[in-house]
């Protein structure tokens, strides 16, 4: 039981950093870094159980102890016993903290590279002939109103990030497409991504499209007045 | 100006819902130098056009482009919204602009139309390609 209660916190660490359950479980390093927390809890009821340490009177229930193991291991496992300011300005923590930092981050690694790989792959295909200039509005917009998770330092950041694409001059459309739907798969996963541009190439093929080339016949007739 | 003050989108979720995106909407069409640089040519385009007309014409027309001029220069207005609400300035008089007796009257308000419409398929934006579809529909050719 306490080991459970170490592994609850590592996946709930987890799921925070990555926003996903199904792809921290395809990451070596994601189950390194549970088994740690699974084994320090387990480790530190051992600890109590075994040099019968004075808890007081919360000794009396044997949850007491799964607890203050469970809940002290993952303190301890967090903590550090100094710090120090590097020439560079990085604070370096010294302690527990630091050798969990090591695999959260090797975790981290793994996973954007496990996600970039699969993200390309999968939206290189989807955003295929997707006009950039009008998906880089209406697209978003369509994620957004089906969403409600999204607050608003989330949708300005979200702004921020496809603005950049969109002022950019020098990539390629194409290559800005495929920013843009890698970009918002982080905010809203691949299915509804992809529900997004299949509803977004609809709209364009029975709408945008039919009006500019309404548009174009127009201008032909007004310049011939 | 907040996406619902920018009328028909072909979208229904843009009606409603507006609390998602509001923030989303507001900062992008700020921040997009690709709109608002191809919405701020379409003015400087139609600039002496739309001085001719002011210049000849003395009821209806003139009113409505000395109220182009003013949307113009409202420095709190991006120019993508400026060109939202000169296309629904547009709207109502094309048709009188078109079928002018003056000939330079016409002339230049065809070319006004001619850069709207220019500029809504240039942006692929639906709020501008909503206003041209408008526009096309008022003046009856």
């Amino acid at each position: 039981m306490s080991g459970m209660i170490g592994l609850f916190v590592g996946l709930s660490e987890l799921v925070n950093r990555y926003n996903s359950f199904k792809k921290i479980f395809v990451n070596i390093y994601s189950w390194i870094y549970l088994l740690i927390n699974f084994l320090a809890a387990v480790l530190a009821y051992y600890i109590i159980k075994k040099y019968k340490l004075n808890l007081g009177s919360i000794s009396e229930h044997e949850i007491g102890f799964i607890l203050i193991s469970g809940l002290g291991a993952m303190a301890f496992l967090r903590s550090s016993f100094f710090s120090f300011k590097s020439s560079s300005g990085q604070i370096i923590s010294i302690g527990p903290a630091a050798l969990l930092t090591i695999f959260l981050r090797a975790a981290e690694s793994e996973f954007d590279r496990i996600m970039a790989n699969n993200d390309i792959n999968n939206v290189s295909i989807l955003m295929k002939d997707i006009n950039f200039a009008s998906a880089s509005k209406d697209l978003p917009l369509i994620i957004l109103a089906s969403m409600r998770v999204l607050n608003n330092e989330e949708q300005k950041s979200l702004s921020d990030d496809i603005l950049k694409l969109v002022n950019d001059t020098t990539a390629t459309t194409e290559a800005k497409s495929i920013a843009l739907g890698v970009i918002l798969t982080k905010s809203t996963g691949y299915a509804l991504l992809k529900t997004a541009v299949d509803s977004l190439r609809e709209i364009y093929q029975t709408k945008t499209k039919v009006n500019l080339e309404k548009l174009s016949t127009f201008q032909n007739k007004l310049n011939a007045l | 100006m907040k996406s619902d003050d920018m009328g028909s989108s072909g979208y229904s979720g843009y009606s409603s819902n507006s609390g998602r995106y509001d923030v989303f909407l507001d900062n992008f069409n700020k921040g997009n130098n690709y709109l608002n640089g191809l919405t701020a040519s379409f003015f400087d385009q139609i600039k002496v056009d739309k001085d001719n007309i002011i210049k000849k014409d003395e009821g209806l027309l003139r009113d409505r482009f000395n109220q182009i001029s003013e949307v113009e220069k409202d420095i709190n207005k991006t120019n993508y919204q400026k060109a939202l609400i000169t296309g629904n300035i547009l709207v109502p008089i094309v048709s009188e602009v078109i079928h002018a007796n003056d000939l330079v009257i016409k002339k230049s308000g065809i070319n006004i139309i001619n850069s709207f419409l220019n500029i809504a398929k240039a942006t692929e934006d639906q709020q501008l390609i909503d206003l041209a579809v408008r526009i096309s529909g008022e003046t009856q050719i």
